[in-house]
């Protein structure tokens, strides 16, 4: 592929809980496009494409994509809604560009609509077998976890201190949700809610609304001085069913980080990144991403953790925006993180900073709704300047 | 520079009524995709698919993320699944989706699919119902029907049609459906009984309206090289794109399909169509209400606004005629939820192979256009222009 793609603005709005942000989807969709259309002097006009990035479930109505779009600027334009996550609305307005179908494609999503989190998510497991049985994410979340204690030998101390970690880091973010450095007793002491985790484990639902503006590197240099170029991208989804070690060796998620390290042209991760955001809804899910994603060896996550490399002055820090735990928006927060990422790689993030950074790993899945089978993820390589 | 980009399979189920389904989401969406490896043939598998694009929408289906409990997608090998929705014209984003995808380099192979299995909604309408502006059409109880209907009576007030001319392109529609073996309602309805059959919602009469239909149909798209290697006959995609209204309705009037006779032109640019009646041979149109077919005519410059009826009655649009359209029998007569929008390019993919069953091929078809619609209030068209070397 000689062409490139570059992510040239962003609009962002400080996330919170639902009755902080008081706004309709529309309207904070309209208000990030607005910003990050107005950042760099485009206006609607330019845009070739509008991508939406919600779930239908999320937005509380149907054909959702419907009420955003406009909001986004894609009156009598080309648009199109992805429900698997944010990075793979990226890859789609990646794949517009490099198709020579678009110059300059808006990737927009919010999060504005309260909604019963066990319900919705009972209702996305099969109609036969789990769903009967009132399976929803909290307990997939659990079941992953204890498998993963089981063949690591982490403890729950270990997800507990994983999680106060990315607390620390997001407790100066100012566009983040949850800013309070929980202690490991704090989260320790904070009630069960599906064994082995604990409710400071599990990111609570967090409300705002985040674009991203994609162009041709034509586009881009004109643009800005400091485009963020999109050098690697993969997505892979793993089987519904099977046996647990199939479910819990994220295999969709290895799969979507060799791909993108192939395209990267990476062949050390943990060498060549700067940092890593991972989508970590459940704290465990961190240690468990540090196998799959290549920066250690099988089983050997949580040494990670206790060796303190994945600080923000280890080897390679993980989760510098604080992570799901921070803000955990289910339809934003891919394009969210996206955009924490890029001000971390401009230095300009206002919380917990990285130095010197000039590559980073970015993964999304729709691993919040549903964790042991049928889950989507997708990694990739922002890099500055080159 | 973007890679060239071919259909080279096509995989229907059988097609019934949702309410007499007795085959579940995945059964129906495994057995469109053999169907689709089995029409390319030459030893393609699951194992050679790598990714695919999925075309739902979620409430339709009475689950959230139907996509992920599926298990015919190969995802044994964690094969990527893109879960589109744009409401009816999802099978149209979906292909536009994969086919960017392909010509950008990211796959070789990938399949389209759609596989609604609507058995476990009640009532479809009031979930549609959700999609409408929630602070007045929603409560007036606003249902697709009634999207159609504004549209249908604009243009008798505009172009003075009747409602004779909506039941004579129903009717063409019907006595195509007869002879295909993929349509779910195949009776045959000629203009009078379409006249007698009761209004359910001025102008549209119940013969006039689709049916929810049940079952799954697939494309296998794949970049030159692969196409020319599995396949003799492979459908050149010359050109995708889709285009968006606004949601509130109080800006519409209704006139007309404004919107697809801007993503025409913008379309037959891209591929150089000046004259659209002549250059195109075949053309499956969206049409769960019969008359969207006749406006669509005019947005898609076969004709001058208003005067799609009288290509009806002339036959140009029939079997025979320079420009034969829903030879299917259309979204009229098959409505499989989602899959209707893939369906159309399918249809037309196997025209353009010369391999369209039931004596409804078209001679020497070489270039097709396929379209849906969907969205509150028609707020989503698509198009795709294919073509065989």
């Amino acid at each position: 592929m000689g062409k490139k793609v570059g992510i040239v603005s962003y609009g962002i709005m400080e996330y919170g809980d639902h009755g902080a942000i008081r706004k309709w989807a529309d309207e904070a969709t309209f208000i990030v496009a607005r910003q990050a259309l107005d950042k760099v002097g485009l206006n609607r006009d330019d845009l070739d494409v509008v991508v939406i990035s919600t779930m239908d479930a999320f937005d509380g109505i149907t054909i959702s994509n419907g009420l955003l779009v406009p909001a986004a600027g894609a009156y009598a334009k080309e648009s199109v809604r992805i429900e698997n996550s944010g990075i793979h609305c990226v890859m789609s307005g990646m794949a517009s560009i490099l198709s020579d179908s678009a110059d300059i494609v808006i990737v927009a999503s919010a999060d504005t609509v309260k909604t019963d989190f066990g319900y919705v998510t009972n209702s996305n497991q099969d109609q036969f077998f789990r769903g009967p049985l009132g399976f929803n994410a909290y307990q997939s979340y659990g079941l992953l976890s204890m498998d993963y204690m089981r063949r690591s030998g982490a403890t729950e101390n270990d997800f507990a201190l994983a999680a106060s970690r990315n607390y620390q880091n997001g407790k100066t973010n100012p566009f983040g949700h949850v800013k309070k450095a929980y202690s490991t007793e704090d989260i320790m002491a904070s009630p069960m809610v599906s064994w082995p985790l604990r409710e400071l484990e599990i990111g609570r639902p967090s409300y705002g609304a985040s674009a991203i503006i994609l162009a041709s590197e034509e586009k881009a240099k004109q643009l800005t001085d400091e485009p963020i170029w999109l050098t690697g991208i993969g997505a892979a989804t793993n089987n519904y069913s099977g046996n647990w070690s199939e479910l819990s060796e994220l295999r969709a998620m290895k799969k979507a980080c060799t791909k993108a390290y192939s395209m990267a042209g990476i062949k050390n991760p943990k060498d060549e990144l700067d940092f890593i955001e991972v989508l970590n809804v459940f704290s465990p899910f961190e240690l468990m991403a540090y196998e799959a994603l290549g920066i250690c060896k099988e089983g050997k996550g949580v040494n990670m953790l206790r060796d303190g490399k994945t600080l923000i002055d280890g080897d390679i820090p993980v989760n510098p925006s604080g992570g799901a735990m921070c803000t955990n928006a289910y339809n934003s927060g891919g394009i969210y993180r996206t955009i924490q990422s890029i001000k971390c790689l401009n230095n300009d993030n206002g919380g917990t900073k990285v130095k010197n950074a000039r590559r980073c790993l970015l993964h999304d899945s729709d691993i919040g709704i549903g964790a042991v089978g049928g889950d989507s993820h997708a990694v990739l390589i922002m890099e500055k300047g080159r | 520079m973007a890679r060239k980009v071919a259909v080279i399979g096509v995989g229907n189920t059988e097609y019934t009524s949702a309410k007499k389904e007795t085959r579940e989401r995945s059964e129906l969406g495994a057995a469109s995709v053999r169907a689709a490896l089995e029409h390319v043939g030459r030893g393609l598998s699951l194992k050679d698919i790598e990714a695919v694009y999925f075309a739902t929408v979620n409430s339709f289906e009475g689950i959230q993320r139907p996509d992920r409990s599926m298990e015919c997608l190969g995802q044994a090998f964690a094969t990527p699944s893109y879960m589109i929705n744009t409401g009816g014209t999802a099978g149209g984003s979906a292909f536009k989706e994969a086919y960017h995808a392909v010509a950008a380099g990211f796959y070789d192979v990938v399949i389209c699919y759609g596989s609604p299995n609507m058995t476990a909604t009640v009532e479809g309408q009031q979930i549609l119902n959700s999609a409408s502006p929630p602070l007045i059409e929603k409560p007036c109880g606003a249902g697709a029907i009634h999207m159609a209907t504004y549209y249908l009576t604009r243009y008798m007030y505009d172009h003075g049609a009747t409602e004779e001319d909506w039941a004579m392109v129903a009717a063409k529609c019907h006595k195509h459906a007869v002879n295909n073996p993929y349509a779910h309602i195949r009776k045959g309805y000629t203009v009078k009984e379409i006249l007698e059959s009761p209004m359910i919602c001025y102008p549209i009469r119940l013969y006039e309206a689709c049916p929810v239909s049940s079952g799954a149909c697939c494309l296998i798209m794949a970049t030159e090289e692969k196409a020319k290697e599995l396949s003799d006959t492979p459908v050149w995609i010359r050109a995708v794109g889709s285009i968006s209204d606004t949601f509130l309705v109080g800006y519409k009037n209704f006139a007309g399909f404004t919107k697809l006779a801007k993503l025409a032109k913008k379309v037959y640019a891209e591929v150089g169509i000046n004259n659209p009646l002549k250059e195109i041979d075949y053309a499956e149109i969206f049409n769960p209400f019969a008359g969207f077919e006749l406006l669509a005519y005019d947005a898609l410059g076969f004709c001058k606004d208003g005067q799609a009826p009288g290509l009806v009655r002339e036959g140009v649009t029939d079997l025979g005629g320079k420009l034969p359209v829903n030879l299917s029998g259309g979204t009229l007569c098959t409505n499989s939820g989602i899959a209707a929008s893939v369906t159309r390019h399918g249809d037309v993919c196997l025209q353009l192979m010369g391999q369209t069953e039931g004596g409804r091929q078209v001679e020497n078809a070489r270039v097709g256009l396929a379209h849906s619609w969907g969205g509150n209030m028609g707020q989503f068209h698509t198009l795709a222009v294919l073509a065989r070397d």
